[in-house]
Order: structure tokens, then sequence, then C-alpha cells
């Protein structure tokens, strides 16, 4: 028997009261915001969505376990040593997907290269560059930090920029360019488990992918 | 407002680019061939933007009907 399917009942107890802590979320957001628009318990609304959601989301899925499927079909490649895993580590901070490159994951390194660099690009196009300085949006770049290559070099193009008119987008600016190098977080975490998961017995690597690159 | 203000308003437009990087990028962790990174992406933006707008709709009835 597979230990991750659910039974009718924990579905149902699932879907039921995730989907019940998701609509109180949504009404203490809306109640919240509807009488005071700086309100902060509208953040605990939207955890307690966010929170519902995860727990329904299995009991729909009638499975536990993460919906991650694995690629099973490809053959391992050969184990990748520690060295090149923090060398492509280092790259993959200054240049998204660079890491996945230098590793032969080179079209899954092109996606996330576009993607990441769209985002950040369209962030500072938003914000009409003033969304890069450091003395201003301190907050900002704890998240920028995840992405040095492409914040240094809009940085060092965008420095001289001030703040001395109204940018219509410049919050949206902000957070395209926050949640593109938090995506590169989460690609580096993903290069990182690719090194990781190649160095074992029976990995599902990209050893497919790089030999139709190959040929 | 009502909900088609929601959908027009400035704002909203700027959610479904940022939802398919999100996609994109989450649904190319612990995924090799580029096929199934991009149909669970798409899948995944669908999903997003789909609870965006369940969302949208339940705070926007919220206001309407339960707020003074």
């Amino acid at each position: 028997m597979d230990p991750h399917r659910l039974t009718p009942r924990e579905r149902a107890l699932r879907i039921l009261g995730g989907l019940g802590l998701a609509a109180v979320g949504c009404a203490v957001f809306a109640i919240s915001k509807g009488r005071d628009p700086d309100n902060r318990w509208a953040l605990a609304g939207i955890v307690a969505i966010i929170v519902g959601l995860s727990w329904a989301g299995p009991g729909f899925r009638g499975r536990r376990d993460g919906p991650v499927s694995r690629d099973t079909g490809a053959r391992p490649d050969g184990p990748i040593s520690a060295e090149l895993t923090a060398v492509g580590l280092l790259a993959a901070w200054l240049v998204p997907g660079l890491g996945h490159w230098m590793i032969g994951r080179r079209r899954k390194a092109v996606l996330l290269f576009a993607t990441i660099t769209a985002c950040f690009l369209a962030g500072v196009l938003l914000a009409q560059g003033r969304n890069l300085n450091y003395s201003r949006d301190k907050v900002y770049f704890l998240a920028y930090v995840f992405n040095a290559g492409e914040t240094a070099l809009g940085w060092l193009l965008t420095r001289s920029l001030e703040l001395d008119r109204a940018i219509p987008h410049l919050q949206v600016g902000f957070l395209y360019t926050a949640v593109a190098s938090l995506l590169n977080l989460v690609a580096m975490m993903d290069f990182v488990e690719t090194c990781t998961r190649s160095g074992r017995a029976g990995d599902p690597g990209a050893s497919a992918e790089a030999e139709g690159e190959a040929t | 407002m009502t909900l088609l203000g929601l959908l027009t308003a400035g704002e909203f437009l700027f959610l479904p680019p940022i939802c398919l990087a999100i996609a994109l990028v989450t649904s190319a962790a612990h995924r090799e061939d580029m096929g199934a990174i991009l149909r669970h992406a798409l899948r995944a933006w669908l999903v997003l933007m789909g609870g965006i707008l369940l969302f949208m709709v339940v705070v926007s009835y919220l206001f309407e009907w339960i707020l003074p």
C-alpha cells in the first residue's frame, strides 16, 4: 500500500479544514482592510489563507507527499565534485543559471537566466532605475543580495539617478526586482541539490539532456 | 470596488507576468525535462492566477456585503 496516499476521511478533513481556514483568512483580510487600509492584521489573514490552501492542497491531490515529480528516465551523470559545486554556486550567484550551464544543464540554464533576468529588468524599467539604491531601499537589498551580479551591474548603471519625481509603478518595480532576486535563490538551491543528487547512486540526472546536446 | 474594477485596475495587470516567472523557476526545480518543466509551469501559473482571482472575488464580495 502506498504510504503517501490519503484515506477518504483524511482528504475530506484536509479539504474542509483548509478551505475553512482560507475563508476565515479572507474574512480577516477584508474586515481589517475595510476598517483601516494600513491595518497589519491583514497579514494574519494572508498567512491563514496560505496555511489553509497548503493544508487543502494534498487533500485535493489525494497524497501527502509533495507535488514535485522527479524524472527517472535519465541515466545518472558522474558525481560532481565539491569544488565544482562551490564554483558553480558562486557563478549562479553572479549570473542566474550559470551554475546549471557549468554542469551541463544548458537548456535549464537558459530558461533560468531568461526568466530571472527578464523579471529583474522589468522591475528596473518599471521603477525607472530608482530601485537599486542601497541607502534608499535597505530592506529590498536583503532580497537583492541573492542576485549579486545583476544588482551590482544595475547599481553601477543607475547610481546617479535620484528619486526626484513621482514614479507611478515604483513599488511594482521593487516587487519585480526583489522577486527576481529571490527566484535566483531558488535556482541556486536547485543547483546545489542537483550537484548533491548527482553524487548519489541512482541519480535521475540530466545525462539524457547533456547527451542530446552533445550529439 | 466591483470585481470588474479590480480586474481592470492597473496593479492587477502586473500580476500575470510575475506569476509566470515564479511558476517557471519553481517548476524547474527538481526537473530536467524541458517539456515537463513547461507543462508544470503552465499548470502552476493557471493555479496561481486562479487562486488570486478567487481571493479577489471573495474579498470583493466581503467588502460589498459584510462591511457597511
